[in-house]
């Protein structure tokens, strides 16, 4: 063994109260290093197994808004009020994606909220009535084409009813959810039984009454949350306000926008509007009849448009497949100026993937800060212990050690305690994290089941955590001896004459 | 043949706003092969000379030639190589490394160079030097299990390991009763006498001077006296104004 080492690791014996003190310095930075990542990371493969499996697949495919990014819940805008675009060339698009060798599966798809509610409730929601959500149940919708869905995705089993059937009007809700809605509607609801829900979108408020086809639950313990609801694709498209005359425009006359073009407002509740209004003599009964008997605009409001899509929701053959497919996909609607991008799942889960970035930035902010504290305990320390060896500092550079040997000495020592004890902090960490596996700690809510990963947390260090742990604190020793070896190396060989 | 020339070497050290000379312009020749005290009341400047000779320290004026080597211009890499293969140092409070043990501490220097000896060679060497001073029983024995005259003599084996040509030693006896600090002193002059390597030790015990070959005495900074064992003292005093 070289002698630096042999020095370093005898010396950290010798004075063994300071050893001790950075030792558990490091040994605790490991420790919640390792619980962090391995918590954060079983989090995030939570959720991502949780979306790739039940929600977006390995690739995602949506329309482009300019107000902000497209994912399951929506466009995150500001004020949150824009409609989710569309994909152009639907048919096209999910050709090119069939056509890929990398896929396995494709499916079109589109997602709405709505609202279950007693009765009384089941009008446009004022102010009062929204704040009032006692008795109102949320639905997150999942409009599918039955056909090809049930085999892109299998990780629901029925527990009451049966799944949506190709050209099916209806729901399929979760179980745990049905009881939730059960309880908000003060009634029990079983299926087949009719509920009436109200789709909220950027179009409006659209009612519907849907039986309940069947109750699911997931299959795998993942952090899904019960709000979620199949629904047939043409009936979400209506409430989503994806119809046919979705986006036909009405000419208005001069006569009709001239309220619209008043500079003054002021007028506008005078009676000198009222006097300017057009005054029509007579009243035309029949014609005000054959006004109203023309629905056909109604009708094309509420007749879903069969083309429209928002989203398509790819399985590769492989998981790592993913981004090869994302780019060959994005690269080709470049190419044919197809307005549509393709993502990976965290794209698709938008604010709930966000939701791990901000629990790993916090974690982050609070190691960085604790770092530094740890740093600078650890530095004082090292320079306490530099201090105290200055005359054998001074003997070893009077009798030929050179600066090189002194820097090797002290590095060797702080790499030996830095591994040393990250390695002893890592290791318990690992056996804390089987212990609280073993424990099965519930998540007990939504918000816990995401930051779980699951209904239990479920702690798991990879490899990964360990020696990334290990490698931080063995950072950390470093800089937190650059500036004590500072001190060792301005230690003159005169000072061996000094030593008692 | 002078093997260490000082010419009109001065060192000044600031006290406070003050400066304090502590050596006032000193000469003096050693030859190779001496065995030299360096003799003085406390003060009087014999640690900071031998730090000088040693190349710890640095002269504020005049010059400190080794071997024919002026040292004033060395860088510190140069002082540090000059340091281990010329110059060997024994310590007053021995300045042994407290987690290496006997064996290690007389092996330590051998192990900065850049010069290479044989596993058996090296082996060899060291056990000759235990044996020398006397420790092969106590070789695998830590610093802290020693008395103080074993831990000097460990300390002389290390300060011979490299063979350098000069040993300076800095009050060896002072830390020591006065039966084991003449025994240091013997076997200093045993191995100088075996190895011809040229010892110089500073020390203020009248009895350890006189076993000197030759004698330098300070005080307040000067050369007070400087002659070889028979001279006369007025001979020396001589010696010294030319």
């Amino acid at each position: 063994m070289p002698v630096t080492l042999r020095m370093a690791f005898r010396n950290i014996f010798e004075h063994k109260s300071k050893s001790l003190i950075i030792g558990t310095l490091l040994a605790v930075g490991a420790l919640i290093l390792v619980l962090g990542n391995s918590f954060i990371d079983t989090s995030e493969a939570g959720i991502k197994r949780t979306f790739t499996d039940n929600y977006t697949g390995d690739v995602f495919i949506s329309g482009i808004s300019e107000d902000g990014d497209v994912s399951l819940f929506g466009v995150t805008s500001p004020g949150g009020l824009s409609s989710t675009p569309t994909i152009p060339d639907y048919e096209k698009v999910l050709s090119m994606v069939r056509e890929s060798p990398l896929t396995s599966k494709a499916t079109g798809m589109a997602t709405g909220f709505a609202l279950v509610s007693k009765e009384e409730n089941n009008e446009a929601p004022n102010q009062d009535s929204q704040s009032d959500t006692s008795n109102m149940a949320i639905l997150f919708l999942f409009g599918i084409d039955a056909t090809e869905y049930w085999n892109v995705f299998n990780s629901t089993e029925i527990t009451a009813g049966k799944l949506l059937e190709p050209g099916q009007t209806g729901l399929v809700v979760s179980d745990a959810h049905l009881a939730t809605i059960s309880k908000k509607l003060g009634k029990e609801v079983k299926i087949g039984d009719k509920i009436l829900i109200q789709g909220i979108s950027s179009a409006g408020f659209r009612l519907r009454e849907l039986p309940i086809v069947g109750t699911y639950h997931p299959k795998s313990e993942s952090a899904m949350p019960e709000q979620m609801a199949f629904v047939d694709i043409d009936t979400l498209r209506v409430m989503a306000g994806m119809t046919v005359g979705a986006n036909e425009a009405i000419d208005l006359k001069a006569s009709d926008t001239a309220m619209l073009n008043t500079e003054n407002t002021d007028a506008l509740f005078g009676d000198d509007l009222l006097e300017a209004a057009p005054q029509k003599s007579g009243f035309d009964e029949a014609k005000i009849k054959a006004q109203l008997a023309d629905t056909t605009a109604r009708v094309r409001a509420n007749t879903a448009d069969t083309g429209a899509w928002q989203f398509i929701v790819v399985r590769t053959k492989k998981a790592s497949d993913a981004s090869a497919l994302i780019k060959y996909l994005n690269d080709s609607f470049q190419k044919e100026g197809i307005h549509a991008v393709a993502g990976n799942w965290q794209k698709a889960a938008g604010p709930y993937s966000q939701s791990v970035d901000v629990v790993r930035t916090v974690f982050t902010i609070a190691l960085i800060i604790l770092a530094i504290v740890a740093i600078l305990i650890i530095m004082n320390t090292f320079v306490i212990s530099v201090i105290e060896r200055t005359g054998e500092i001074g003997t070893m550079r009077a009798i030929g050690a050179d600066k090189g040997f002194i820097r090797k000495l002290f590095n060797a020592e702080a790499a030996m305690l830095s591994l040393g004890f990250s390695t002893i902090g890592a290791v318990l960490a690992t056996l804390v994290a089987a212990v609280l596996r073993s424990l099965k700690i519930a998540a007990g809510n939504t918000f816990f089941e995401i930051l779980f990963g699951g209904k239990y947390l479920s702690l798991i260090v990879t490899p990964a955590n360990f020696i990334t742990a290990i490698v931080i604190m063995l950072v950390v020793g470093y800089l937190a001896n650059l500036y004590p070896v500072s001190v060792a190396l301005k230690i003159q060989p005169v000072k061996a004459m000094q030593n008692e | 043949m002078a093997i260490i020339e000082i010419h009109d070497v001065k060192k000044n050290y600031p006290l406070g706003k003050v400066e304090v000379q502590a050596v006032k312009g000193v000469s003096f020749l050693i030859e190779k092969g001496d065995f030299i005290s360096i003799a003085g009341p406390s003060g009087s400047g014999k640690t900071t000379i031998l730090n000088m000779i040693g190349l710890i320290d640095k002269p504020t004026a005049g010059e400190v030639i080794i071997d024919g080597k002026a040292t004033s211009g060395l860088s510190d890499k140069e002082l540090t190589r000059f340091r281990h293969e010329v110059l060997g140092f024994i310590f007053q409070s021995f300045n042994l490394i407290p987690v290496l043990n006997v064996w290690e501490n007389i092996e330590f220097p051998l192990l900065l160079g850049k010069t290479r000896i044989t596993k058996e060679e090296k082996n060899s060497w060291i056990d000759w030097l235990m044996a020398e001073v006397g420790l092969t029983e106590w070789k695998t024995h830590k610093p802290n299990e020693l008395s103080g005259g074993q831990r000097q003599r460990v300390a002389i084996a290390r300060a011979l390991v490299t063979k350098p040509q000069i040993v300076l030693a800095d009050e060896p006896t002072a830390n020591l009763d006065s039966a084991t600090g003449e025994q240091i002193i013997e076997l200093m002059k045993k191995i100088n006498r075996e190895l011809e390597t040229t010892f110089i030790f500073s020390t203020h015990d009248a009895k350890i001077v006189e076993i000197a070959d030759h004698i330098i005495r300070l005080r307040d900074g000067t050369v007070t006296e400087n002659r070889r064992r028979g001279e006369d003292v007025a001979a020396s005093a001589t010696t010294v104004e030319e």
